[in-house]
């Protein structure tokens, strides 16, 4: 269950990348008189079981009722809605592709503006499309735009894939991209975190129908990749001006491979091949992602071979799905690190050999290879490779206790010194590293105080308040643009949400420097700047990039376990169909 | 009794108006939701303050709870932060769920517990009796997600006959409901049981014998009739809690009911549904509550409302 909390708790982990009806009196009577005195002799003949029955129904009618009567009001809602059990069926011989989902319940709405769940972006995105995309080396691949260029550093010229459709038959061009964005910088996206993503954009301008430009109120190097995200999908004009804003959340249209058909509020979603598919119509026609946040279940639906494919299996179980034989394991390098940040105002790791002697201190292959089973990759960084901006000359602290020792001493840091150490403590997985890393601190002399904290109250008012101890457990995943500019403002810039403390002018000028340039080999150049004196200040301990485990079925092909979590369904298809 | 209902009624607005005030202002000490909403974002500091605002959480509490309130008296529960959907509706989508199993692990546990009751009071120190009371404990000690576990390794992982878990389908709800019935038998048992022994010794039941009345009408007429009023209170409160607190049971068997929106909505910060929902939650409980007493005077009509 360890592994569960952990995994439980990941479907929080984007925000790093950041009628009572009462029984009437009659029924209740008549339940009653079933054990009045006047009627006991049709009763008494009765064995054990009738007094059972009187039981049951005296109660569930008369005094239960409070649910009771609102049950059958309750189920027939249900059965009306749910048609399509959620039965054992079996991959193989069923057309049907059901997916495990980990993340659990997206509440309902499919608007992608609105949305800021993982789980939407997860099964919308075979529903509905952005302009450009990432692909798994993190580069940009073209999907609604078939090209893009910088006209000038404030003005980005896309230019559209022509001859596609929404599934509605409303034409995709210019006009939907204005209305799309418009939407978004306005008033009506005010209240959905992806406006925040477009406070560049001072206005979207259609040249042609194919052609769309965006003027820019500063310099945004970031525009183009910022439109990759789910959340500025593009949506069908006339569709919402037609049906409304309401309508279209519970009904998305987009020009996607797939349909959503059904969704059953906390229990499922079902897609259909959408057959005028500008990319051409997906082999797999119907695909159910039924939501089980839990491990356990998930692992089971894959033993009972209900699912085809399953997420985010737990390290613990990697072997058990490797040895059944309809599965294999299919393993994702992901775009989160895990990582331990220290706050430099709290003495005594207020100096920079102070915080490299803690980094010496720490095993981090051990602790890669013991509690992540070998799930898990080095880093130098907080960032992964595939992110621009990450400096692959930049080589890890290695485990040097001797070395950690003698900085120790150099920074004047007497044995037995305390270090607060705040941590998620609903994540049972990083509960184990950090009594890890509790033990290989001690070990060279620090007294470690560890310190479970509640997540929301660790990351909304610890850490921002410069509250959260010495060093706390922090995870990012590169705030959805792969770009290192994400990282560096929030976590490195002066008196940003999430860095209290730490304050260089330097860092702030090379920010400055690449947020106002679209040169991306200058902008590369800042960062590499930024990476050198980040690990050289020590101001995080880079733990490791995380695994993904998928169980996928032998009979499913085409599946690339993806770093995003997002399954490309058109990508896949049945075994020897 | 109209006087008693009034009685009641004020006193259940209280309730209901001390639980919005505590569960809106403990709420707002332990965090906001705006940090997480800025998701697959850079979450800047003119970023939240521009989402604080537009979400209206920038105002001071007291004019929160102001409209939080006027919206409770006008029905309005308010729409979940996070994606805009109406709290009533998916309170009352997640709430029919819960209500399904919670009904049907108490219908089931009545069923198991009366006649297994009954059975052990009458044989008394008996073997039968010792059986009985092994059983009850056993269902009691079994943690409810240990048991869901084994129920789905043996029924959908072994045998295939039921699924792992998910919700739509009456088989959906055997092995939950089971899973749940057997806890509630477990303690209704032994409350049966214990409770019989007592009643068959009151001196009506020697009068009822006296007169002749067969044996049958004298346990089940005169002995289980009020040998089963703690079981009505039990019923009662536990529906009351039941509705909040299955959580567990829905984890295993990823059952969309009312725990698991409220705990996923708490971590959220997701302040109008967590609000939206305790109120209805509290709504509920002394509603149950309220039901136990009238359904007293119904089974024993020589309580009197007063």
């Amino acid at each position: 269950m360890e592994n569960g909390c952990r995994y439980k708790m990941r479907h929080r982990r984007r925000p790093f990348e950041p009628a009572v009806a009462y029984a009437t009196a009659a029924q209740t009577r008549a339940a009653g008189a079933a054990t009045d005195w006047e009627g006991n002799r049709l009763l008494t003949g009765r064995a054990l079981a009738s007094a059972t029955l009187i039981a049951v129904l005296g109660f569930a009618a008369a005094c239960g009722g409070g649910a009771s009567t609102s049950t059958p009001a309750a189920a027939s809602g249900t059965a009306s809605t749910t048609a399509a059990a959620t039965a054992p069926a079996a991959a193989s011989s069923s057309k049907t592709l059901t997916i495990a989902d980990s993340y659990g319940d997206p509440t309902g709405n499919w608007d992608p503006m609105e949305t800021s769940l993982i789980a939407t972006a997860e099964v919308l995105p075979n529903v509905v499309q952005t302009l450009v995309t990432f692909d798994a080396k993190g580069q940009l691949q073209p999907v609604l735009a078939t090209s893009w260029e910088f006209k000038d550093p404030k003005t980005v010229i896309f230019h559209l894939r022509q001859n596609v459709k929404f599934s509605n038959g409303e034409p995709f061009d210019a006009n939907a991209v204005k209305y799309t964005f418009d939407r978004i910088i306005g008033t009506d996206g005010a209240k959905f975190p992806v406006h925040s993503s477009y406070s560049s954009v001072a206005s979207v301008q259609v040249i042609d129908p194919s052609t769309v430009q965006f003027n820019l109120n500063r310099v945004d190097p970031l525009l183009v990749k910022k439109t990759s995200g789910y959340q500025s999908a593009i949506v069908p004009p006339q569709y919402i001006q037609s049906k409304g804003e309401q309508y279209y959340q519970t009904h998305p249209v987009g020009t996607g491979p797939y349909l959503m058909t059904d969704y059953k509020e906390g229990s499922s979603v079902t897609l259909q091949a959408n057959p005028d598919y500008w990319g051409g119509a997906p082999k797999i026609q119907k695909v159910v992602f039924q939501f089980l946040p839990d491990p356990t279940s998930r692992v089971s639906a894959v033993e009972a071979g209900s699912v085809a494919l399953a997420q985010m299996i737990p390290p613990s179980q990697a072997d058990a799905i490797k040895s059944l034989s309809g599965y294999t394991l299919g393993v994702a390098k992901t775009f989160t690190v895990y990582f331990v940040r220290i706050d430099v105002a709290h003495a005594p790791l207020n100096t920079e050999i102070a915080r490299q002697a803690v980094n010496y201190a720490i095993n981090k292959q051990e602790i890669i290879s013991k509690i992540l089973n070998g799930y898990g990759a080095m880093v130098n960084t907080v960032t992964v490779p595939t992110t621009f901006g990450y400096d692959p000359n930049i080589d890890p602290y290695p485990y040097d206790p001797a070395k950690a020792k003698q900085l120790m001493a150099q920074a004047g840091i007497k044995p037995g010194t305390q270090l607060t150490f705040d941590y998620d403590g609903s994540n049972g997985q990083f509960a184990e590293v950090a009594q890890a890393m509790a033990d290989y601190l001690n070990a060279v002399g620090f007294n470690v105080k560890l310190q479970p904290e509640d997540f929301q109250t660790l990351y909304t008012n610890l850490v921002p308040k410069s509250n959260a101890g010495n060093m706390y457990e922090f995870f990012w995943g590169g705030g959805g643009t792969l770009d290192f500019d994400g990282t560096a403002v929030s976590s490195y810039q002066k008196g940003q949400y999430w860095n209290p403390s730490y304050d260089n002018p330097q860092v702030d000028a090379l920010i400055k420097d690449e947020e106002n340039t679209v040169d991306q080999n200058k902008r590369l150049q800042d960062f590499y700047q930024i990476d050198q004196i980040v690990h050289q200040a020590a101001l995080d301990i880079p733990l490791y990039q995380t695994d993904d485990l998928w169980a996928v079925s032998k009979q499913l092909q085409g599946f690339v376990p993806p770093a995003d979590e997002q399954v490309r369904l058109e990508q896949l298809s049945w075994a020897g169909k | 009794m109209g006087r008693y209902l009034l009685q009641r009624l004020i006193a259940t607005l209280v309730v209901l108006l001390g639980i919005s005030l505590i569960v809106f202002f403990v709420l707002r000490i332990t965090g906001d939701p705006v940090e997480a909403m800025l998701a697959g974002t850079t979450p800047t500091k003119e970023a939240i303050a521009a989402l604080t605002h537009a979400m209206g959480l920038d105002k001071p509490l007291p004019v929160q709870y102001w409209v939080f309130l006027t919206g409770l008296l006008h029905g309005n529960f308010g729409n979940s932060i996070y994606d805009g959907e109406s709290v009533f509706q998916l309170i009352r989508v997640r709430m029919a769920a819960t209500a399904l199993l919670a009904v049907t692990g108490l219908v089931l546990g009545v069923a198991l517990s009366v006649p297994l009751g009954v059975l052990a009071a009458l044989h008394k120190g008996r073997p039968t009796d010792v059986g009985v009371r092994t059983l009850s404990l056993l269902g009691i000690s079994f943690p409810s997600f240990w048991l869901g576990i084994m129920l789905v390794l043996i029924f959908a992982v072994k045998i295939h006959a039921l699924p792992v878990a998910g919700y739509g389908s009456w088989k959906n709800l055997v092995l939950p409901g089971v899973t749940l019935g057997i806890a509630q038998a477990g303690i209704m048992t032994g409350l049966v049981r214990s409770n019989m022994i007592d009643v068959m010794n009151e001196q009506f039941i020697q009068t009822a014998r006296a007169k002749g009345l067969p044996a049958r009408a004298v346990i089940y007429l005169h002995g289980l009739r009020n040998a089963l009023l703690p079981v009505v209170t039990y019923l009662g409160l536990s529906l009351g809690t039941l509705l909040g607190g299955v959580v567990i049971i829905e984890q295993v068997f990823a059952w969309p009911g009312i725990g698991e929106l409220m705990i996923t909505s708490i971590n959220r910060r997701d302040y109008p549904v967590v609000q939206g929902g305790a109120v209805i939650l509290a709504l509920f409980i002394v509603g149950s509550n309220l039901l136990v007493d009238l359904c007293y005077t119904l089974i024993d009509p020589r309580i009197k409302m007063s």
